[in-house]
């Protein structure tokens, strides 16, 4: 469910946000990710839906792109296709060099668990495990000893200021905390890029805020790559580059 | 050899850390062996109640079957300690299978010789004639001694085994006493060798021209030829039936081999052998197929009467004494007017006459070994039959004092006299021997009459018999046994010893053998047991096969995280199976705990009622428990297979649906 945003005094100060933040920083020339004439089509019954179309696209190091649109346009279908879960029906996809659909399928399990971080609307968690054994899950995958896997994990807890709740189990946090810990999980293994789909969408104005400000302190500490999908022009002014989407084709690309 | 201890030893300790290695550290992209476990455990954890509701269905199954078939366990104990005496595991009895190889002092020797053979005990089973009180009655004798009576667990009842003198040997070790024997004859027999003495004789001559009355055993049916030889052309069935009699005259025919025609043959001066046979005229039947009969019937409707001959065996010659009762009874069916009533004589006459006859066949007993005293008894009573009526050798029995009987209570019960009271009275014993029981000399013998005090009374209701001193038919000269005992040196040592025994040439038989079949039996019943609770473990199956479904449709959307998060199909599928092993195998663990403890628990509480504490109803052996845990490891992977090949086919994209 998307929060409506129309009371005055829940809108958005972008100013107070941007005085807590390191000033932004100019892209680099390294590509991250590179669609070329990607076309994506479903066939329902008789109709053939027509998804995305002819995207050409070129992400590049350090960038924060807030990709947006209403729905329907074909955002989260963009998503899948980059992730490697949904392949297009034309055209090619590169993580740096990497030819993503020409991987087999537990090779791109595997390269999409080391290069890419993801976090979604709704969490999504392991129930049985704690907190930290949820953000340790990744790392163990990447072959990390359980002292390591755990290390790890407790350090970016700590710096998505969650730490206290390490053993707590997912479902006792709140919705912002829950985000905040679905972002320490996606910096986890520290990927390539990190992809984030509505990560407000199920959040009050303050802590969609706070997971805002995260990202965009990420992205200019640490030079990571952000591509975050968002129905909220609230948070357009903390990107560094803004592109969007209206059935499936791509109608404005713009940078900083 | 330090270097090479020393080396086994790393490699032994590298091969350790493989092992732990690939069971905690994970390898790139996999999880390892022990987070997958542990992962599976906080699942498990996770769901606790529904958890433990599928252990239960499957504990409760598994014990349904621990428990049913601990019971058949249990009876089998029970059956086989009731068929296993002290020592009955390693006791063969030893039989000649052939008349080619009998058991005598040379073959006794050669199995005693045998590897493995720890002791060894010998009978002799012969008939002989009992008076006491000057009444005589026919009986069989055996003569063993102390060591065969403790063979086949012979106890007296009353009085004791036999004494020391009893058992002495005249002449120290036993030997071959054929010699011997030969020169203690007192009148001259039927000698082999002794051609002077032979008759003149005829085929089909009549042997003493008076009619004699014979008898069939029941049921039996024996073929009626056209002359007296055994090529001759068979012209019909005689049934045989304890109540019915035919006449017939004894004519010298062709001989006929078995090994109980003692007596019943001649060697002629022409030195032919001839046998004899009797000429007789009978009822007949057709044989339809074998043993399936069908009366002859003539035009009217009427029994077909042949004229023939029949060998003279398998059927009973009656002697003056029965012919003279036979009469009587003949005359009081006779003196019966109502139908009714002579329908009731006949019927009460059979069943005396079943009880004149003593019918060893029938004598059933648990062990192996009475088998054998009966085929003994049966042998000695033919013998006796053969005896009857003819000519006879004198002999006489050389070994002075130890003159003891043991007797049973079958044989205390014609003159009714209580087992206690029968101790030190005094019998007189003639000894009837076969021709082959002391080598070298054929024909019938019987020894002279001699005093015996009875010492001992054995528990046997079934058959009347004498034990006799073995020593004091050894001083006759018999050297030919009916039967041996051999006891190995250790249970598990029986079977090559029998093996070595039968490589020799006899026929070995063992309370093992009857111990196979108590197996088999309880085999088919522990299964069918197994089944009844197989029943409700099927029931547990099904309900843990739906829970894992169950549980699987819920989560998911968490396998779909675990697959974005870069978890593999083989991992997701290794993830499920490990659940579904871990229910099966706490399941059954339960199970077997709950349903041995069951068991002992009736074991215990059962024994307040009963006198033999070591009976237990209830037995698990530790081989069947091992199959348990094999079953509930099977079950948990069977039924863990479905889910998981479910759960490798989830999707990805289902973690990022939106619900």
């Amino acid at each position: 469910m998307k929060k409506q945003h129309t009371a005055p005094e829940v809108s958005i100060n972008i100013k107070a946000i941007e005085a807590k933040l390191p000033p932004k920083r100019g892209r680099s020339h390294h590509t991250v990710i590179k669609l070329e004439h990607v076309y994506k089509f479903f066939q329902v019954g008789e109709r053939r839906l027509r998804i995305l179309r002819n995207i050409d696209l070129n992400f590049y190091s350090g960038e924060f792109v807030i990709l947006y649109g209403p729905s329907g346009c074909g955002k989260s279908t963009f998503l899948h296709t980059v992730l490697g879960l949904e392949p297009p029906s034309h055209g090619k996809i590169y993580l740096r060099e990497n030819n993503l659909y020409e991987m087999n399928n537990d090779e791109r399990t595997n390269f999409r668990r080391e290069k890419i971080g993801m976090v979604f609307q709704q969490s999504n968690w392991i129930k049985a495990l704690t907190v930290w054994e949820n953000v340790a899950y990744p790392l163990y995958l990447s072959g990390l000893s359980q002292d390591e896997a755990k290390k790890r994990a407790l350090k970016v807890l700590a710096e998505v200021e969650m730490a206290d709740y390490a053993q707590n189990r997912p479902a006792q946090l709140s919705g912002g905390q829950q985000q905040r810990v679905a972002l320490a999980r996606a910096i986890s293994t520290d990927p390539w890029i990190i992809i984030c789909d509505e990560p407000t969408g199920n959040l009050d104005t303050a802590a969609g805020a706070e997971i805002i400000t995260l990202l965009a302190k990420l992205n200019r500490l640490h030079r990571r790559m952000i591509l975050m999908v968002t129905h909220d022009m609230s948070f357009l002014p903390l990107a560094t580059r803004w592109v969007a989407m209206r059935d499936g084709e791509i109608i404005y690309d713009e940078n900083d | 050899m330090t270097k090479m201890i020393k080396k086994t030893r790393e490699s032994l300790s590298q091969l350790f850390r493989i092992g732990r290695e690939s069971f905690f550290a994970a390898q790139k992209g996999r999880l390892s062996w022990y987070l997958i476990f542990r992962l599976a455990v906080k699942n498990l954890v996770f769901a606790r109640s529904r958890s433990i509701v599928t252990m239960s269905a499957i504990a409760i199954g598994t014990a349904a079957i621990v428990l049913l078939v601990s019971f058949g366990y249990g009876l089998q104990e029970i059956v086989t300690k009731r068929l296993v005496q002290p020592n009955s595991l390693r006791l063969a009895d030893v039989l000649s299978s052939s008349t080619a190889l009998t058991l005598n002092t040379k073959t006794l020797k050669e199995i005693a010789a045998v590897s493995g053979v720890e002791k060894l005990a010998s009978a002799v089973s012969l008939a002989g004639s009992l008076t006491y009180n000057e009444s005589k009655v026919d009986v069989v004798i055996l003569g063993v001694d102390n060591l065969f009576l403790e063979f086949s667990h012979l106890e007296p009842l009353a009085g004791a085994v036999f004494s020391e003198g009893a058992e002495a040997k005249l002449f120290g070790e036993v030997p071959d006493l054929s010699e011997l024997a030969e020169l203690e004859l007192l009148s001259q027999g039927v000698v082999a060798g002794a051609a002077s003495q032979k008759p003149v004789v005829k085929l089909a001559e009549e042997i003493s021209g008076e009619s004699v009355r014979y008898r069939i055993a029941d049921l039996k049916y024996l073929p009626l030829r056209e002359s007296p030889a055994l090529e001759a052309k068979i012209i019909g069935y005689v049934r045989g039936s304890i109540m019915q009699f035919y006449d017939g005259r004894e004519v010298w025919g062709s001989e006929y081999q078995s090994v109980t025609t003692v007596g019943r043959q001649i060697q002629a001066r022409n030195n032919k052998w001839y046998g004899r046979w009797l000429k007789t005229r009978v009822p007949v039947y057709e044989e339809l197929a074998p043993t399936v009969y069908q009366p002859l019937k003539n035009a009217a409707g009427e029994f077909e009467w042949r004229e023939g001959y029949l060998i003279e065996l398998e059927l009973n010659i009656l002697n003056a004494q029965e012919l003279a009762y036979e009469r009587q009874l003949a005359k009081i069916l006779k003196d019966q007017t109502s139908q009714q009533v002579l329908g009731e004589a006949t019927e009460s006459g059979e069943v005396a006459a079943a009880e004149t006859l003593v019918e060893y066949s029938n004598a059933s007993a648990a062990a192996s070994s009475t088998q054998e005293l009966r085929q003994m008894v049966r042998s000695s009573q033919e013998n006796l039959e053969a005896t009857r009526g003819a000519q006879l050798a004198v002999i006489k029995v050389k070994k002075k004092g130890g003159k003891e009987l043991l007797v049973t209570t079958a044989l205390l019960n014609i003159w009714k006299i209580a087992p206690e009271k029968a101790l030190g009275t005094e019998v007189d014993l003639e000894y009837i021997i076969s021709g082959g029981q002391i080598p070298k000399v054929a024909g019938r013998i019987v020894s002279k009459s001699q005093k015996y005090q009875i010492v001992g009374v054995i528990k046997n209701d079934k058959q009347p018999l004498i034990y006799a001193p073995l020593a004091d038919l050894q001083s006759m000269g018999i050297s030919r046994y009916s039967l041996a005992k051999v006891l190995a040196a250790s249970p598990e040592s029986l079977k090559r010893v029998r093996e070595r025994i039968e490589s020799i040439g006899f026929t070995t038989q063992s309370i093992v053998d009857t111990l196979l079949q108590v197996e088999r039996l309880f085999r088919v019943m522990r299964f069918l047991l197994g089944a009844f609770g197989m029943i409700a473990l099927v029931v547990a199956v099904f309900g843990m096969f739906n829970t894992l479904t169950v549980s699987l449709l819920e989560r998911t959307r968490e396998v779909g995280v675990m697959k974005t998060l870069g978890t593999t199909d083989s991992d997701v599928v290794r993830l499920f199976l490990v659940e579904s092993l871990i229910i099966g195998f706490v399941g059954g663990v339960m199970g077997l705990v709950f349903g041995a403890e069951m068991g002992a628990l009736i074991n215990t509480f059962s024994s307040f009622f009963r006198d033999d504490k070591s009976i237990n109803l209830f037995k698990t052996p530790p081989a069947f428990m091992f199959f348990i845990l094999l079953v509930s490891v099977a079950i948990g992977l069977a039924t863990g297979l479905y889910p998981s090949r479910r759960a490798r086919k989830i999707s990805a994209l289902n973690a990022l649906r939106y619900e």
